[in-house]
């Protein structure tokens, strides 16, 4: 009965960073439209230097897929600020670690499904006021609402993206647990060691291994951006081990004691 | 009943408690004392799973307390570091609390912590240690579960301040008894508070019993050195202190009144003075 | 209320003789409310359960009653009964040893008399 407020709990200390965020973006979203104004009523006119032609259809779905990775971005950094300052501030209220982490789960679910419908929001906004700028200056351009990638589901695709975000907190959740159960040593070790075997690995895989483990690395890479059902698997295994890697490393966190 | 059984806390380099085995009933006030560092924060971490022990148990009615979310619910431990985050107000501390001990009673926080002085807009991390202190004191005060757990509660208080907090604690337990562990070094000022004593030294349980019965178990003599030393021959004598002429002598023995003579002067054993030659002997060796 | 911590009368019993001596004055008057349990422990900054026990004595002792739901009172003819008591430990613990220390220092009989009534002429 506390897995509730703990949830509570949790997703009101993300609020204001979510609110911030959105902030921003609305930001963005309106020297977006600023500059798109400029770009069609003073740049394409018929003559001038750009001229962009007359589009029957133009889907700017790679506006969403701005708004979609930006997103990402701050979700990652969303997923690592959420564990030191709710954990000592849960465990004084008496949660258990297990609570913790399956609550800290339900609010990234609770999150990713806000943000995503955070950015469609935004993109139906910008296309709503380009359609009213486009009537005013004359039907040059035809703004769809889609905001998928042409020829694919967008029920699939929606569920996909949310995945994603839901992934990338997991991934940033798990680089914050890790810290802060690692001492002093494993906090510059592990960051040292990963940069050498990234940049060693493809290296001496493609000497000595004929570029295997990379080839098979891009083959599943392309397998899982290929339909977005494959993403969707891919991105659950990787919640699996990220969410699992964090649990196992928070379940016997002490509280440290600063003294 | 909370209980402890064999706890055991080892750090690769110390045994930080070694075998403790306490029960603490219900409705009592019991005094955890000890110096710095034998162990007291160490056993009470473990009990709410704070810190993991290295072995044995700590059991609420038999169930195990650590990781169990209903057994936590009704212990509510104040520690001396501060867990709240630094940028959360007074005021939203509290309402968190009563969102997760519905028992807060929110009326009598608000009225303690105006005799307290404690402003509920204030950020946690502007506190004084002294008003973080008090902070956690009027949260503890009044989450009203089965077992309080005080952590040096009136570290960095002034004495008007301590005063208020143990009136409160009394007045609270009067009206409507419940757990109160008071871990402190402060022995003096929670003597005559207590119910039981529980003396924690280097990591082990010295003693578990009721402060009266420990009190009991000696008497203390004070008069002209001459007489003092005649007196205490063959007696197990726990301590010995001089000034100029006057000496008192702390007796590990039940008091026969007919026995002493009317030179010396009787008196209780002082808590305090016990427990500091109870946990000096291993140094002085 | 005075309670010396120091001493070696336990509290409790310390805090029943306070209660006895204030009925005596009149402090605390027959068929009236003493202070409750709660006042008591924390005015003197002890323990309730030490409290109660102190009280519980004199209601023992029939000096004091708890009404249930309403508080403590001091019984009817707990003066008497008090004064009585008193009267037996004066004499008991002055009187004994007064006429012990008196025959150790070699005073008469006469002698204790002709001084005890000197004594209550002052």
């Amino acid at each position: 009965m506390n897995f509730s407020t703990a949830a509570k709990y949790q997703f009101h200390d993300g609020k204001k960073s979510l609110i911030v965020f959105g902030i921003v973006m609305a930001s963005l979203l309106v020297i977006f439209l600023i500059l798109a104004l400029i770009a069609m009523v003073w740049v394409d006119a018929p003559g001038s230097v750009v001229d962009l032609g007359t589009a029957t259809d133009v889907n700017i779905w790679q506006y969403m897929q701005f708004l979609e990775v930006t997103s990402g971005f701050f979700l990652a950094v969303f997923g690592m600020c959420s564990y030191k300052e709710n954990f000592l501030m849960m465990t004084q209220n008496g949660v258990s670690r297990k609570t913790i982490f399956l609550s800290r789960g339900a609010v990234f679910a609770e999150v990713a499904a806000l943000v995503f419908a955070g950015c469609a929001a935004f993109y139906y906004l910008t296309m709503v006021v380009l359609k009213i700028i486009t009537s005013i200056i004359g039907e040059k351009y035809i703004f769809s609402l889609a905001f998928w990638q042409p020829g694919t589901n967008p029920i699939t695709s929606s569920i996909e993206v949310i995945i994603v975000f839901i992934t990338v907190m997991f991934v940033g959740y798990f680089i914050t647990v890790l810290f802060y159960r690692m001492n002093k040593a494993g906090k510059i070790a592990v960051p040292i060691a990963l940069l050498i075997l990234l940049n060693t690995v493809p290296l001496v895989d493609n000497m000595l291994n004929s570029g295997r483990i990379l080839m098979t690395a891009e083959n599943i890479i392309s397998w899982a951006a290929s339909t977005p059902i494959n993403g969707i698997i891919f991105d659950l295994i990787i919640i699996a081990v990220f969410g699992c890697a964090s649990w196992l490393i928070m379940r016997k966190a002490p509280v440290k004691r600063v003294n | 009943m909370l209980e402890v059984k064999n706890l055991c806390k080892t750090y690769r380099r110390n045994e930080a408690l070694t075998d403790a085995n306490i029960r603490f009933e219900e409705d009592k006030i019991y005094g955890l004392l000890g110096r710095n560092g034998a162990g007291k924060t160490t056993l009470l971490d473990c009990i709410t799973g704070r810190i993991f022990p290295t072995s044995g148990e700590s059991l609420l009615d038999g169930e195990p307390t650590i990781e169990n979310d209903a057994a936590l619910s009704q212990i509510y431990l104040m520690a001396e570091q501060t867990l709240f985050p630094e940028s959360m107000r007074v005021a939203d501390v509290m309402k968190w609390t009563k969102n997760f001990y519905p028992s807060f009673d929110m009326q009598y926080a608000e009225k303690i912590s105006r005799e307290f002085g404690l402003d509920p807009r204030r950020k946690v991390k502007e506190l004084s240690t002294g008003y973080s202190s008090i902070l956690k004191c009027v949260v503890s005060l009044s989450v009203n579960t089965k077992y309080v757990i005080f952590d040096e509660p009136v570290l960095g208080l002034d004495a008007n301040h301590r005063e208020l907090f143990y009136t409160l604690l009394l007045k609270k337990y009067a009206e409507k008894p419940f757990t109160a562990i008071i871990s402190t070094h402060l022995i003096d000022e929670v003597a005559n508070l207590i119910e039981d004593v529980i003396i924690i030294d280097h990591g082990r349980v010295m003693t578990q019993q009721p402060c009266e019965e420990l009190l009991a178990s000696g008497y203390s003599v004070s008069g002209k050195a001459a007489d003092v030393d005649a007196f205490i021959q063959g007696r197990n004598v726990l301590s010995i202190d001089q000034i100029g002429g006057l000496k008192t002598a702390c007796i590990m023995e039940k008091p026969d009144r007919s026995q002493i003579p009317l030179e010396l002067e009787i008196s209780k054993l002082d808590l305090q003075k016990l427990f500091v030659q109870m946990t000096n002997t291993k140094e002085s060796v | 209320m005075k309670i010396n911590y120091e001493s070696e009368k336990p509290i409790f019993m310390q805090l029943a003789e306070e209660i006895e001596n204030a009925v005596i004055s009149g402090a605390f008057p027959e068929g009236e409310q003493i202070p409750s349990i709660t006042e008591l422990s924390a005015t003197l900054k002890i323990n309730p359960a030490t409290a109660n026990k102190g009280v519980n004595m004199l209601v023992d002792a029939g000096i004091v009653y708890k009404k249930r739901g309403l508080g403590m009172f001091v019984q009817e003819g707990a003066v008497k009964m008090l004064t009585e008591k008193k009267k037996n430990e004066f004499i008991e613990e002055h009187i004994t040893a007064l006429v012990d220390e008196a025959k150790k220092l070699g005073l008469t009989k006469k002698d204790v008399l002709s001084i005890i009534e000197k004594q209550f002429d002052k």
